[in-house]
């Protein structure tokens, strides 16, 4: 090979991976933003004709007819008792996220309890001793233009908020998100891997719209009181007006 | 309990089952049948504040000259400002006519339907429809069928929709479909 078709060589695959950098990069850029859910009443895929049944085990079951959202959900007592994941990707209404750059890893914004997910990535192993919490501890990684995020930790509790659908605490949750090439819209599809309530895996899907235009805005909650005890009018009067 | 004045319970039918209300975060008053219940009266409003993560209305009803307040709650600032709702959209002093879920709590509900009468003499009726008729709903289509859209609500969405009544078109509702806010009732 001469000189001069090696140098035409590499001078191609150098202009090459520089055109595709700036492909990937500009994708990149677009995806770090604002989405809002679509809103709609979500429920696990189904591929069969019949109404979706879970796969319960006999505990997730047990689980499942003992839990009545009406009086278990603890925002029934504290309107801004904090929301769980993956409940906070699922809510019917509130949805609204970004995704940010933060160093090597990425935060996901959430306007609902001006909550934010760190999204470690380049982490080979997590540590077993890291205290559950709401969000749990999230790591990612991208993979073919998809970001993969893999959540564990969790307190566990229920899937959905005001649904009896339980989560334990092993539960793992894995989220893809893929953008539309066309519309930068997210696709979302999700993954709950429980095996002491579930005995297949949940699989839920979600489109996330793109909205640069958009923000997160303070979630500023306020506590309207307890379903469960008697209206404090007067109290809640004299908040309101100082509002 | 009775009011003197427009106050009517009315059951859902099931066409508005227990478990669909079940979903979201409030206890039903409930009747001997197990229906949730709906209170329909005339009000004042007081206070109206988007909040999250419940807007919050207090209104004014009076039975037999002792003043009665009522806490209605809506959806999300952030859900409602992105269907279109702003602070202004309802305003102290505005006399309404209000169709509420009623809570297990007393004095405590959420919004289903409310008809804001005119503030001015060139004004028409505002219907605003949410919780139980939002999307697409039978009585949305009938109203869709029937009134224009005030303009300011984000249709696409199929959320809460706010429609302009004129007394004609308010006389027809309430010939067509008795009883106070027949027309908003399953």
């Amino acid at each position: 090979m001469t000189l001069y078709r090696k140098i035409t060589i590499f001078l191609f695959l150098l202009l090459g991976s520089l055109y595709f950098s700036s492909i990937f990069s500009k994708s990149n850029n677009i995806f770090f933003t604002v989405y809002i859910g679509e809103l709609s009443y979500l429920e696990p895929i189904n591929n069969s004709l019949y109404p979706y049944e879970y796969p319960f085990t006999e505990k997730g079951l047990e689980l499942y007819t003992s839990y009545d959202p009406n009086f278990d959900d603890p925002r029934q007592k504290n309107d801004c008792a904090k929301e769980s994941i993956p409940a906070h990707l699922l809510t019917e209404a509130v949805a609204k996220l970004e995704f940010k750059k933060d160093g090597e890893n990425i935060l996901m914004l959430l306007e609902r309890d001006d909550a934010i997910r760190v999204i470690h990535m380049n982490v080979d192993k997590v540590n077993e001793n890291i205290s559950p919490s709401l969000l749990g501890y999230s790591t990612g990684e991208w993979r073919n233009g998809s970001l993969i995020i893999k959540t564990s930790h969790l307190l566990g509790g229920v899937i959905f908020a005001q649904r009896s659908y339980p989560i334990s605490s092993n539960a793992i949750v894995t989220e893809k998100y893929t953008p539309n090439a066309n519309t930068n819209d997210l696709k979302m599809y999700l993954e709950i891997f429980d095996p002491s309530n579930y005995t297949d895996i949940i699989a839920i899907e979600r489109n996330w719209a793109w909205r640069p235009d958009s923000q997160i805005y303070p979630w500023n909650c306020i506590n309207l009181g307890s379903r469960e005890d008697p209206l404090d009018l007067e109290r809640l009067r004299d908040m309101l007006q100082d509002l | 309990m009775s009011f003197n004045i427009n106050y009517l319970l009315f059951f859902f039918t099931s066409i508005f089952s227990y478990n669909l209300l079940a979903h979201h975060s409030f206890l039903p008053l409930l009747s001997a049948e197990g229906e949730p219940v709906i209170k329909v009266f005339d009000a004042n409003v007081e206070i109206y504040k988007l909040l999250n993560p419940h807007t919050a209305m207090i209104v004014n009803t009076y039975d037999e000259g002792q003043k009665i307040d009522w806490l209605v709650e809506l959806s999300s600032a952030s859900t409602l400002t992105r269907e279109g709702w702003t602070n202004d959209f309802i305003k102290p002093n505005d006399r309404v006519t209000i169709a509420i879920l009623a809570f297990r709590t007393e004095n405590r509900g959420r919004l289903r339907a409310l008809l804001i009468h005119p503030r001015t003499n060139n004004d028409s009726y505002q219907l605003i429809v949410a919780y139980g008729i939002r999307g697409d709903t039978p009585i949305m289509k009938r109203l869709e069928s029937r009134l224009p859209l005030c303009g300011n609500i984000n249709a696409e969405l199929e959320r809460s929709q706010c429609f302009l009544v004129n007394n004609n078109d308010l006389d027809a509702l309430k010939r067509d479909f008795p009883g106070v806010m027949g027309y908003i009732m399953p």
